[in-house]
């Protein structure tokens, strides 16, 4: 009898267990009575709602939402115990996202991902809703992973950073190995946690937007003061010291020339010989830039990061 | 110091009083600054004096010696007997006793007659005043520098000069690239046309003036040119009175090389622009003769002044005809870091200024 209970006792916790740590694909249903699921504070607008409505409604505690299925159960729950050991380190969120999500440019992977942050209630207690968000997209003709950041957590993933990470996962998602991949980006995250905000951001803030607000420091352009100065001061002594000078060598007898004894037997120009070449010289075309290290997503919130394809 | 005959300088003195007269810039005319007395060139020649058309034709035997190296003339002063030393090219000066004029007509007959003269239109004042003006827009020029010391130094003094008449003739040959560049779609052209020319003619140059003394920089007198060959009047010793005068040294053979290059660079750049323009030209060969027509032994007015500053001299001229002032002023090198501090100094507190203003506004 024992026996059986024990076993029983076993089956259901490992049932619960499963239930708990497993990624949850379960959607919830946005409508007016629950705010369209939007508990932060974000102002829904009719340029938003389009996006409010479109991302996936989800319970925010399970912190991994493999839509994609690409993780095992042991994978993720392996992900969650490294992720709640990064929430209590850090006080920042981390969520990782997996879908199949067709796209036209690499910002419409970002702004998927980051209003699956900002339209689900991660990081809903947390200063700025600081936390992380890395995004799977498995969209079969072009697969693409990106890291993206919120609040505080902008500061710590500067654009050297996410671009670091981004290039120490990209191995593991190629070949699909997620378990690895993702574990290492949770990794570093917390690494760059600890090694505090990088010196480019250290008087900088998150504004009420979200965004990074770097304080502008008055540097007065001794350098270019001074060159332009010494320029200046050249020309000037140039003109000054031409001046003390008025004596010159006469070369030419112009005015003495009787104009009207000028008489020319002859006065031939002659072609000798003409070229004339072509190269191929197209427009320069300008370039976009890359898009930059910070956006604003659909919510008006603030965020920072970037992808691969891969 | 052997022994030697004392002859007589000419002087121009008043016909009603004796005293000397002095030419008069303003009014071409002699002036007795005792008697008030004015007299025109022609009154003069009827008076045994410097202006008569005796003693400009008869010349007067003199005494060299030699001291220092050098060659030193010595005359008499007609009016007080006092000794008047002079080099051998001073052809005018003055007695330092009595101030009387000494035109040492030795020095300005024979070979070296000057045929034309042009009289001093610009008095002394106009010439203390130009150069009391150089420190005017010129803040490197030391503040000593035009003292009153140095302005009173300012001297009138007759420069031999040759005038040459010269026709240039010949061939010129030249090339010149001319290069244009467009675009059409993606393509960029250039087309790169070589052009020869061959020109052949004359012009003719009246009075290209050489200064015929190797005591006045060259440069200098060229600086004043030019001079207006209409006020050319015949030489006549009277128009020396109140001034220095100068013989020339320079042969006129040996003056023309100057001519001869001037004239010959203006040809040939007036040959080259006369030509289409398809480019800077290059002369590739030029066969351009220079031939001298007429050459004229001319006297020509400039005032100078010579300034000694930190132990060297420093000339300048103002042309007495037209009032051309020329001349090469030092540098006050304390003046010249001071404002080169004070410049630098201005525009970085001006940029840094501009700076600070641009990022509050901001």
């Amino acid at each position: 009898m024992k026996k059986i209970f024990k076993l029983l006792f076993v089956t259901v916790l490992s049932m619960l267990l499963l239930n708990v740590v497993s990624a949850s694909t379960k959607t919830m249903e946005r409508n007016s009575s629950n705010n369209y699921g939007v508990k932060k504070d974000i102002i829904i607008t009719e340029s938003n709602m389009n996006n409010i409505l479109n991302t996936k409604y989800v319970n925010a505690n399970e912190k991994i939402y493999d839509f994609s299925d690409i993780l095992t159960d042991s994978e993720e729950r392996e992900l969650k115990n490294k992720i709640d050991n990064f929430i209590e380190k850090t006080g920042m969120d981390f969520v990782i996202l997996t879908d199949s999500v067709p796209y036209y440019n690499d910002h419409d992977n970002a702004i998927y991902a980051t209003d699956f942050y900002d339209y689900n209630d991660f990081a809903i207690d947390y200063k700025n809703y600081s936390g992380v968000i890395l995004f799977r997209n498995t969209y079969e003709s072009d697969p693409y992973y990106g890291l993206y950041t919120t609040g505080d957590a902008q500061l710590y993933i500067s654009y050297e950073r996410s671009e670091s990470i981004l290039d120490d996962i990209y191995d593991s998602f190629v070949s699909k190995k997620y378990l690895a991949g993702m574990s290492k980006a949770i990794d570093e995250v917390a690494y760059y946690y600890d090694a505090g905000i990088p010196s480019e951001y250290e008087e900088a803030y998150i504004d009420e937007n979200g965004n990074i607000v770097v304080p502008e420091h008055y540097e007065p352009p001794l350098l270019v003061a001074i060159l332009t100065g010494l320029f200046a001061t050249g020309i000037s002594t140039k003109v000054m010291v031409s001046k003390n000078k008025m004596v010159y060598k006469a070369k030419e007898a112009n005015e003495y020339l009787k104009v009207d004894t000028v008489k020319y037997n002859r006065q031939d120009t002659r072609l000798v010989s003409t070229n004339t070449v072509s190269h191929y010289d197209p427009p320069s075309s300008s370039s976009s830039g890359g898009g930059g290290h910070s956006f604003g997503g659909s919510s008006g919130i603030g965020h920072s990061g970037g992808g691969r394809h891969g | 110091m052997g022994d030697y005959v004392r002859e007589r300088a000419l002087d121009n003195k008043c016909p009603s009083c004796g005293a000397p007269l002095k030419y008069n810039a303003k009014t071409n005319n002699f002036k007795c600054e005792y008697c008030f007395s004015e007299f025109t060139l022609e009154d003069l020649k009827k008076y045994n004096n410097a202006s008569s058309d005796e003693n400009n034709k008869e010349e007067v035997k003199k005494v060299e010696k030699s001291k220092d190296g050098k060659t030193y003339v010595t005359y008499l002063c007609k009016n007080c007997n006092a000794e008047i030393i002079a080099d051998e090219n001073t052809a005018a000066t003055f007695c330092v006793y009595c101030g009387s004029t000494a035109i040492l007509k030795d020095k300005l007959s024979g070979e070296f007659a000057p045929s034309k003269i042009i009289p001093f239109k610009k008095d002394k004042s106009l010439a203390i005043e130009a150069f009391t003006n150089l420190a005017k827009g010129r803040p490197l020029v030391p503040k000593s520098f035009t003292s009153k010391e140095n302005i009173e130094k300012i001297t009138g003094v007759y420069i031999p000069f040759w005038l040459y008449d010269i026709k240039v003739s010949g061939s010129l040959q030249a090339k010149s690239t001319s290069v244009k560049t467009w675009r059409s779609g993606n393509y960029t052209y250039t087309k790169t046309d070589i052009y020869a020319y061959d020109v052949d003619g004359e012009m003719t140059y009246e009075g290209v003036p050489v200064d015929g003394s190797s005591r006045f920089e060259n440069d200098i007198m060229n600086a004043i040119e030019p001079f207006n060959y209409n006020e050319l009047e015949k030489y006549n010793h009277a128009y020396l009175s109140g001034f220095l005068a100068e013989k020339y040294d320079v042969p006129k053979d040996e003056a023309i090389d100057d001519a001869n290059k001037r004239a010959i660079k203006s040809t040939t750049d007036k040959m080259l622009g006369d030509l289409p323009n398809h480019g800077v030209k290059t002369v590739t060969n030029n066969a351009l003769v220079p031939s001298t027509i007429k050459t004229e032994y001319a006297l020509l007015p400039v005032w100078m002044v010579n300034v000694k500053y930190k132990g060297e001299y420093y000339t300048f001229a103002m042309n007495g005809q037209t009032g051309e002032f020329v001349g090469n002023i030092p540098l006050d090198k304390g003046k010249a870091v001071l404002y080169f501090i004070l410049i630098l100094l201005g525009v970085v507190a001006v940029i840094i200024l501009i700076s600070v203003i641009v990022y509050k506004v901001r």
